[in-house]
């Protein structure tokens, strides 16, 4: 039973084809749909909620001029968003020279400070409902790898670091880093087929 | 299985994670690799997804009502514009703003856009950071538009207004005087020759008077950039050339005879460095 169907998928793009025509219901749509994995994404990078207020209104404001842009062959309308909202999140820490407290930070999955809440303004309740599904398995599947794997991947993924950053703030030799990270993007791709077909 | 070592890269290459000069070279094998290239492809759905795992934050209520506000400003793109790539694996601190040649469509006229770019001098100010600063200006232009109308002599100035607000590498610096006195924000685009002040709390300047904006270089006398006046209340904006092979290191204002003085004759104030 896939948890993201097909269906799903051809409504997200049809919303970011709208977009790209100029219809602002639309981009309301896309933000109500994906405003929350976006304001989240941007909490987890910069670490402090008006910084990820700015990151999300200005992905957003990307996200609508560059519709045109959105291949649906090339990948989800999620990974396309959450891109846009990683790019900027990282462009802002690194701007604002905060590495060393998002290394601090980077645990988020274990991390307990934010209450798990889901907005409830997403038009279609089954959609929201995949959503929040596709969450928990993401962070299932996270959560299931080896501590030191996670570790690695967080620190590329939400601190921006390259391979050669988390030897060194891991104190690890770089290929002890190289293999981690391979093997948790081996397992994570493993876990997440099912998403990722659908989205196919 | 076969080996083909570069499919080890793949992975960090989807995460942006592999250092400078291994990405390049991947990135190179990738145009002639359809194999790392659809690796790649996969991976990066694996790493897209994992946005999803960050702990769900519920934002916050005005930012639905803040973007749409944004959008109802600039058109999207048409379709043969080349857009923000969307494998785009690496972080860069390039702006995608409208540059002059985008597609903001939008009137401001004089009045609304010197109000709202105070505004966004004071929210920029609160904001700290040149790049909020600019965020900040960029966002509450767009936020205007809606309740504005044409006006002529807007047209003649707004698109060297808007190109300077949102141009990539602008530097933002506000000027504020001690209690209700004048305050002021400049956005400079060295770039492209121009510089915004915004002015705000400044009284009119009296009958045949004028306010004079100068650029100084270090070492320099006074390079005039322009003249400009408030109007009733307080505010003003000016959209200023500077002229070619002036740095800038200082700019200031200064009450001058209508018309403008070739040198500074009273105290200069709103002054700014750079």
């Amino acid at each position: 039973m896939p948890i993201h169907t097909a269906g799903v998928h051809a409504l997200d793009s049809a919303l970011v084809t709208r977009a790209a025509g100029g219809d602002e219901r639309a981009l309301g749509e896309l933000y109500d749909r994906f405003g929350g994995m976006a304001f989240s994404l941007a909490c987890a990078i910069v670490g402090d909620h008006a910084d990820a207020e700015e990151v999300v209104a200005d992905a957003f404001a990307q996200i609508w001029r560059s519709a045109a842009g959105f291949d649906p062959g090339r990948g989800s309308v999620t990974a396309w968003i959450a891109t846009i909202v990683r790019t900027r999140a990282l462009d802002l820490v690194r701007a604002r020279k905060r590495r060393a407290r998002v290394l601090a930070d980077a645990a988020v999955v274990t991390d307990e400070g934010e209450t798990l809440v889901i907005p409830s303004t997403l038009e279609s309740p089954d959609r929201g409902a995949e959503l929040t599904e596709t969450r928990a398995l993401l962070q299932r599947s996270l959560a299931e790898l080896p501590a030191p794997q996670r570790r690695v991947i967080e620190l590329a993924y939400f601190g921006g670091l390259s391979q050669s950053e988390i030897a060194e703030q891991l104190s690890e030799p770089l290929g002890t880093v190289k293999t981690r990270m391979r093997s948790a993007m081996e397992k994570l791709r493993h876990a997440l087929r099912p998403l990722m077909e659908a989205g196919a | 299985m076969s080996e083909h070592v570069w499919l080890e890269q793949a992975a960090p290459y989807a995460l942006g994670a592999l250092d400078e000069a291994d990405r390049a070279a991947f990135d190179a094998h990738l145009s002639t690799c359809d194999r790392c290239a659809r690796e790649v492809s996969e991976l990066r759905q694996v790493a897209g997804l994992l946005a999803l795992a960050s702990p769900a934050v519920v934002q916050p209520p005005g930012l639905r009502d803040r973007i749409m506000a944004d959008a109802r400003a600039v058109r999207p793109m048409a379709s043969h514009v080349s857009a923000p790539s969307q494998s785009e694996a690496r972080s860069t601190s390039a702006r995608s703003a409208p540059g002059p040649g985008g597609r903001v469509r939008f009137v401001v006229p004089w009045l609304a856009a010197a109000a709202a770019v105070v505004f966004a001098a004071v929210l920029g100010q609160r904001l700290g950071g040149e790049r909020n600063a600019r965020l900040a200006a960029e966002r509450t232009l767009a936020g205007v538009r809606a309740s504005l109308d044409s006006t002529g002599s807007a047209l003649a100035t707004r698109d060297s207004l808007i190109a300077t607000l949102v141009a990539p590498d602008v530097q933002a610096v506000s000027v504020t005087g001690t209690g209700p006195s004048p305050s002021a924000r400049y956005f400079l685009d060295r770039r492209r020759g121009r510089i915004v002040l915004a002015a705000s709390s400044l009284p009119p300047a009296a009958p045949g008077r004028t306010y004079q904006v100068w650029g100084i270089e270090t070492g320099k006398p006074p390079v005039s950039l322009g003249t400009f006046d408030t109007d009733a209340s307080g505010r003003a904006i000016a959209s200023l050339r500077i002229p070619a092979g002036l740095t800038i290191a200082v700019t200031a204002v200064t009450d001058e005879p209508s018309g403008g003085s070739p040198q500074p004759t009273t105290t200069p104030f709103l002054a700014a460095t750079w």
